[in-house]
């Protein structure tokens, strides 16, 4: 007997696992299903067989059945679990149904008017809606004879605290980053600029990932063909997944292979707001703490949101050094080879001296030297970026005993070189936003340089203007400002000036520029 | 098509090769040219140095390297000395051209052409006549600080004319427009062998006087700051002036902090005159005992004294060189040519025969604007 009953249940078990597989809905080629089953028909048994037929094989879809009203409400909640606060449909559906004893109820948003406690329940019978709602963490109350289901807001996933952001920290101002979660990052912006004038439009990206984001935007300050234009581009995307806001950066971006960033990232909210308030539209997508801003001038690049907190002077000193250390960091090898290959009767006969000493002995060409220098700065950086923190110093000890001295001691590299490297790696960590362009600039300079010399030099650095001058963000010229006259034009370009002055929003993206009408104190009006 | 026209352009850059690329290691920096009189036959003989570049640090490794050539042109000397080094010479970093003294009685024309022509040779390198020694010797003598001689000869003409005024610092460009100016005729700084205590070294002794391009004799460091003065090239110094007779004589040694100099050529029946008007501030910062200054009526004596002696001390060092070596080297005949170009055009032609004749006043204003210190001599009791 006992064999034999094994052999049943094994047979039970593969018999269920081949009707469940027969059952299984599987979506078109986009990603799509057809929902149209689902519409629910007012017979619980029914609808309950139809949703787990959509979520076949899916053991976090919970049915909760139960009895309310003496028995005349037969209702059944579904969630996935884990992604519900228990205690909200505890609460605000079970409990009021279950101990509810009079009333009479025609249809589904009766008692949702009448029974239910939650914050946020409305009737719905379209199935896409009812599957998104499920699907981001809603619970969907099915009652037994009402052709409307119930969904009640009861999202409970974990997510992370807010804390101040790794990649872009702060002397002062605010600390706060935004986190993970969408709703959380729109409550933090929200709270900083608290104005009917603030508009969320939600959207959603990604066949299978489903995402949601929201544009937000101060509807009277912002340039509507910026908005038509982000639009458009963002009607265009279509992807699978959308995990991070850098696939829709890559997407909509203007030009296909720049380097240069021409759309904006930043995790600190206080850092949109004020992005806003200037006129830029904001993309916060679920799921990432980095928000898109557009459109995205050059010299944003070089703009901390700290500037604007510290005082101005030292505000503007700190912007001016940025401006100067792209321009240093991209130049100084490429100088220094030209220089001392090419050019040396330019440098003081002391320094072609003591170069020469240092040179002397070493086995490789100086451009040899030079990119194998830099190549290695660059594995070092890479190494200590994706080491876990602990480790990340010892490589910095390392880098620094090893390619520094003693590479040196051994003659492998002349000294000098290694300071104009470390020069060139110290003055490219000033602009972290600029990483890309910076190695890329860096390379092709030093072999312009390496052909011929400083006419090289010359030809690469106008190249990059040309290429800059001909970039453009969402339609707003992307080097707008850097060589405009007037000075409330430059106000906040290569200086910040201080907060009584900027009177005005730059006016290439604000339709509505005047940002002060009054004046300081001791100003005759 | 687009790749064609990418490969091409890549092509174009890659397969023309580094243009003038060289490691700086592998050329040789020189430091010094000098110039002597030829062995062989040859018309000079070139003597260049050539700054080591060592792996070690250590000091008898710094020592330069002499390299000598004989040639007929200094080209020639140049592309021989090629074989004696296995580097190429680098010369943009040369900052000294010493002329032997027997070369430059012969005339320096023929040696700075190359100077003009040569592309990594500069405008702004010093020249300087050496005497008494041959001029690649000079560099092969012991330097004081600099272990590069012709750095540190370099840096002895730049400081001594700036801050003593002995002798001027005549860089390439300018030695051809003097050479080249109407009236005007060219001083160089002298180098000699000196002996410092064994070593035997260098340092910067008088000045050189030229007839055109070629040498015709040396004026003392006391009349090279006269010159200096007179040519407003000087910028400070410390002259000597002796006062007084016999056993009253005694040397002052005043600082000159400001000074104009205004002359005036006029035509007379004597022939040409020039009004020469000094005004010159002097600051002490010595004072002989014998000598009290700490009142106005003792510091316009002084002032009074001095205006006298200064300006005969002026006069006789004008006319020494007038008479001595008939060469019109503080441009009289260049201030001639540019405040009285009629009387110029008469008398320019044969200019060297005239400048002989011309008479001059000298009227030195001397002021004494500071004595140092206001509580008069140290008393010794």
């Amino acid at each position: 007997m006992k064999p034999k009953k094994q052999n049943k249940e094994i047979r039970f078990f593969s018999d269920s696992s081949k009707v469940l597989q027969e059952q299984t809905i599987h979506p078109d080629k986009n990603g799509i299903f057809d929902l149209s089953f689902l519409v629910p028909t007012g017979d619980l048994a029914k609808d309950k067989d139809h949703w787990k037929t959509l979520f076949s094989q899916d053991a976090t879809l919970i049915d909760r059945e139960f009895t309310g009203g003496k028995g005349r409400l037969h209702c059944c909640a579904f969630f996935f679990d884990g992604m519900v606060k228990s205690d909200i449909i505890y609460d605000s559906i079970i409990r009021p149904i279950v101990t509810c004893v009079r009333g009479e109820w025609f249809c589904a948003s009766d008692v949702c008017s009448e029974i239910l406690f939650a914050a946020d329940a409305k009737t719905e019978s379209d199935p896409a809606k009812l599957t998104e709602s499920l699907l981001s963490g809603d619970t969907l109350l099915f009652i037994d004879g009402f052709r409307e289901a119930i969904i009640v807001s009861s999202k409970g996933f974990p997510q992370r605290s807010v804390e101040e952001p790794g990649g872009e920290t702060a002397l002062l101002g605010p600390r706060e980053g935004f986190t993970e979660s969408l709703l959380m990052n729109v409550a933090m912006l929200r709270r900083k600029l608290k104005t009917p004038d603030l508009k969320i439009v939600s959207r959603t990206f990604g066949s299978r990932s489903n995402t949601k984001a929201f544009l937000c935007y101060l509807d009277s300050l912002i340039d509507p063909s910026v908005l038509d234009e982000l639009q458009r581009r963002l009607d265009k995307v279509c992807i699978d997944g959308v995990l991070d806001v850098n696939y829709l950066l890559e997407i909509i971006g203007d030009g296909k292979y720049t380097l240069f960033r021409t759309i904006g990232t930043t995790e600190k909210p206080d850092s949109v707001a004020a992005k806003l308030l200037e006129g830029r539209i904001a993309l916060i997508l679920d799921g990432t703490p980095v928000v898109l801003t557009v459109p995205y001038l050059f010299v944003e690049n070089f703009q901390s949101q700290d500037d604007y907190y510290l005082n101005y002077f030292f505000a503007s000193i700190g912007r001016l050094i940025r401006h100067f250390s792209f321009f240093l960091t991209i130049s100084i090898p490429a100088i220094y080879v030209a220089l001392v290959a090419f050019h040396k009767e330019m440098i003081s006969s002391k320094l072609a001296l003591s170069i020469a000493i240092a040179r002397d002995g070493v086995p490789f060409p100086l451009v040899v030297e030079c990119v194998l220098m830099l190549a290695i700065f660059e594995i070092l950086r890479e190494a200590s970026t994706r080491m876990p923190n602990n480790v990340g110093q010892t490589i910095g000890i390392v880098g620094a005993l090893v390619v520094g001295q003693a590479a040196v001691e051994a003659k492998f590299v002349s000294a000098p070189m290694l300071i104009v490297v470390a020069f060139a790696g110290i003055t490219g960590l000033m602009s972290p936003k600029l990483k890309a362009p910076i190695i890329a600039c860096r390379f092709s300079l030093i072999f312009l340089v390496s052909f011929f010399g400083f006419y090289g030099y010359l030809f690469g650095i106008l190249f990059l203007w040309m290429y800059l001058l001909s970039l453009r963000s969402f339609g707003v010229s992307y080097t707008a400002y850097m060589g405009a006259l007037g000075e409330q034009k430059q106000k906040d370009i290569y200086v910040r000036a201080p907060w009584w002055y900027m009177r005005t929003r730059p006016d290439l993206l604000s339709e509505n520029a005047i940002r002060q009408h009054g004046k300081r104190k001791e100003e005759k009006m | 098509m687009k790749k064609l026209i990418l490969i091409l352009l890549i092509s174009c850059i890659s397969l023309c090769g580094c243009w003038n690329y060289t490691e700086i290691e592998d050329d040789s920096l020189v430091s010094g040219i000098a110039v002597d009189p030829g062995e062989n036959g040859y018309a000079y003989k070139l003597s260049l140095e050539i700054i080591n570049t060592p792996s070690s640090e250590k000091a008898e490794n710094q020592e330069p390297k002499i390299l000598t050539e004989n040639g007929n042109t200094i080209l020639e000397c140049l592309s021989q000395v090629l074989n004696d080094t296995s580097r190429v010479l680098f010369l943009s970093h040369c900052k000294i051209f010493l002329i032997n003294e027997e070369v430059a009685k012969d005339g320096i024309q023929p040696l700075l052409d190359v100077f003009l022509r040569k592309h990594d040779l500069r405008l702004d390198i010093d020249i300087a006549i050496v005497r008494g020694i041959q001029a690649g010797e000079l560099l092969k003598l012991k330097s004081v600080i600099d272990p590069i001689r012709a750095y540190e000869i370099s840096r002895t003409i730049q400081d001594s004319s700036k801050y003593l005024g002995c002798a001027p610092r005549i860089p390439f460009w300018k030695l051809v427009n003097i050479l080249s100016e109407e009236g005007q005729q060219l001083v160089l700084p002298v180098f000699e062998k000196t002996e410092e205590s064994t070593d035997e070294s260098f340092a910067l002794k008088e000045c050189a006087i030229f007839q055109g391009d070629r040498l015709c004799g040396f004026m003392s460091s006391a009349d090279g700051q006269l010159y200096m003065l007179l040519t407003k090239q000087l910028k400070e110094t410390v002259l000597n002036i002796p006062v007084g007779e016999g056993d009253q004589k005694i040397v002052l040694s005043p600082e000159i902090l400001d000074y104009t100099v205004e002359i005036h050529p006029e035509e007379t029946e004597n022939g040409i005159c020039f009004e020469i008007q000094i005004q010159s501030d002097f600051v002490f910062e010595e004072i002989p005992p014998e000598i009290e200054l700490n009142n106005q009526k003792n510091i316009k004596k002084m002032e009074e004294q001095l205006t006298e002696v200064c300006s005969q001390m002026m006069f006789r060092s004008i006319k020494f060189i007038q008479s001595e070596y008939q060469t019109d080297i503080y441009g009289f005949g260049n201030l001639l040519y540019r405040k009285e170009n009629r009387l110029w055009k008469e008398v320019g032609s044969d200019w060297a025969k005239i400048f002989p004749t011309i008479t001059f006043t000298v009227d030195w204003t001397v002021k004494i604007i500071t004595n140092g210190y206001a509580n008069g001599n140290i008393q010794v009791k």
